[in-house]
């Protein structure tokens, strides 16, 4: 029970402990800081004008502004998975620490998980709390019936990117292309899993991805609780859907970063390009 | 300077420049591979493929602006990314020191480096145009004369664009996290998503302070409806403008930022 409790607690300060050092790291430039909210809004701004341009006055049943809200926070979450915890191990390798990673006793999981948190709260936060002014300057209608499906919908959406970035974490290493990878992986999820556009705009046989993909119920959720008006009954099968699916995104990572020790203890080449 | 020594000092910085292109074509092509053709083919159809939805189920003819306006934007979005960036990714590599110490003008690497960055926006820009009409039925009518005109008026405006984020970069070591912050900034000043008349007044008047909606606008018109030059001269005569001004501007600043960083010995460090 004490082994069980000092394992558990050991896994949390490690957690803590990359947090506190992502956030160290990335507010020492200031630029980093303006520039991860900035990004997201930005191109919010743009995207409402070309629906405004396209003269479309509803996506999905609501108001293209309302839409995007959603799509936003979809966006900001998986360029967070991808660019904090999914690149967590990449970034270790890059700096050249990643032997010593895996030679010390803290756990991966724990340090994929604490470069999220720390995104989490540089990243994400900031970006919520300004999308959502702008969300209200832009004049969206939000109409909410049930407070605990808002909440339960958007833990569920972060719980989902952070399963995605613990996949992603393993996976970015073994291409030894990360960068690439992580590049090309964004406008395509934007694409295709309803953050940019409605799902039901994409040609039929595109629409099966965001079906399958944990962040496009994670967004359908949030957009039911936050603009029309669903209770938790409404949203609790696509909720009991994003949980299963971001278990079995973990399992995958887990199993992933079992392949990137392996590559760095037994064929010792993960520090090579 | 005797004609031979000018010749021979000419003929230096030419390969020099060859040679920039040349390893930065293998380091692009060869050593990125198969996850860098990946990224340069289909991420251009999918970012099309975003803003022509909304068009498209809308049933609006601003479709075909918005391909060539994306294709056009590839110039912008290298001079961003892949000028602007050069000197802080020599930096990160630790070779920009041997770069500086090389018995070449700096323009000649750079500009080597800088036509390689072209030739891959002449081919994502191909992309882009070809998903446009294969997925999405555009037809262009383009006037290549004046596109022959427009293109290079649009690429030096945005020339100074480019040199004075390679400067910056180099002072504030973070090149990438710049570029991230400009071009959504741009994007949405830009014109690339619709035509910056569609913007509200104060963004519509911030945009026309910058060259870009102006190059947009216009390799749009000339490439859609075949438009004459004659026709675009509330286009044109700012963009040639830009053209001029920008270089110099674009070279002031850097030398400036360049001269700053290097008298701090602040070249290498982090």
């Amino acid at each position: 029970m004490s082994a069980a409790f000092a394992m558990t607690s050991g896994t949390l300060r490690v957690c803590l402990a990359t947090a506190a050092s992502y956030i160290r790291q990335t507010v020492a430039y200031t630029i980093e800081v303006v520039r991860w909210p900035a990004f997201p809004l930005l191109l919010y701004l743009s995207l409402y004008f070309t629906y405004q341009a396209a003269g479309r006055e509803t996506a999905g049943d609501v108001s293209p502004a309302a839409f995007l809200l959603v799509g936003i926070l979809g966006m900001t979450l998986w360029s967070s998975a991808i660019w904090s915890g999914g690149y967590a191990v990449e970034t270790e390798r890059y700096a050249g620490t990643i032997n010593s990673l895996f030679l010390s006793p803290a756990s991966r999981g724990a340090v994929v998980i604490g470069y999220s948190l720390g995104a989490l709260a540089i990243f994400v936060a900031p970006t919520m709390v300004v999308a959502l002014g702008m969300a209200l300057v832009l004049g969206v209608d939000f109409d909410v019936a049930d407070p605990l499906a808002v909440v339960a919908a958007f833990g569920a959406l972060v719980v989902a990117a952070l399963a995605l970035a613990y996949l992603l974490s393993g996976a970015f290493v073994l291409t030894r292309r990360a960068n690439m990878f992580a590049n090309f992986l964004q406008t395509p999820i934007y694409l295709l899993s309803g953050m940019a556009v409605p799902v039901d705009d994409l040609p039929r046989w595109l629409q099966w991805f965001a079906w399958g993909f944990p962040l496009s119920g994670g967004m359908d959720a949030l957009r039911g609780a936050l603009l029309t008006g669903q209770s938790i009954d409404d949203i609790a099968a696509t909720l009991v859907r994003l949980l299963l699916v971001s278990l079995a995104l973990v399992v995958a990572g887990q199993w992933l970063l079992g392949r990137v020790e392996h590559a760095a203890r037994n064929a010792g080449t993960l520090d090579f390009e | 300077m005797p004609r031979a020594m000018l010749a021979r000092s000419i003929s230096n910085e030419l390969r020099a420049a060859w040679v920039a292109w040349l390893m930065m074509f293998r380091e692009r092509f060869y050593l990125y591979g198969r996850a860098y053709a990946l990224d340069w083919t289909l991420r251009p159809i999918f970012e099309l493929s975003i803003a022509a939805l909304i068009y498209y189920r809308a049933g609006s003819e601003r479709i075909a602006y918005v391909v060539v306006a994306l294709a056009a934007s590839n110039l912008l979005f290298s001079a961003i990314y892949f000028v602007g960036e050069i000197l802080d990714r020599e930096r990160v590599k630790g070779t920009l020191p041997s770069l500086f110490l090389t018995p070449c003008r700096r323009t000649s690497w750079m500009a080597g480096y800088a036509f390689a960055g072209i030739l891959e926006t002449l081919g994502r820009a191909s992309v882009v145009l070809v998903a446009g009409m294969l997925l999405f039925d555009v037809r262009l009518n383009p006037n290549v004369p004046g596109l022959a005109v427009v293109v290079p008026l649009f690429v030096l405006s945005l020339s100074g664009l480019a040199l004075t984020l390679c400067g910056i970069g180099l002072l504030i070591k973070r090149a990438n996290a710049l570029s991230n912050l400009v071009s959504p900034v741009l994007i949405l000043l830009g014109g690339v998503y619709f035509p910056v008349s569609t913007l509200p007044d104060p963004l519509f008047y911030l945009a026309r302070a910058l060259p870009i909606s102006y190059g947009i606008e216009a390799i749009a018109r000339l490439a859609i409806d075949g438009a004459a030059l004659s026709d675009l001269q509330d286009l044109l005569v700012p963009l040639a403008g830009f053209a001029i001004v920008s270089p110099v501007i674009g070279l002031l600043a850097f030398d400036a930022l360049d001269t700053l960083v290097r008298q701090r010995g602040e070249v290498e460090i982090y």
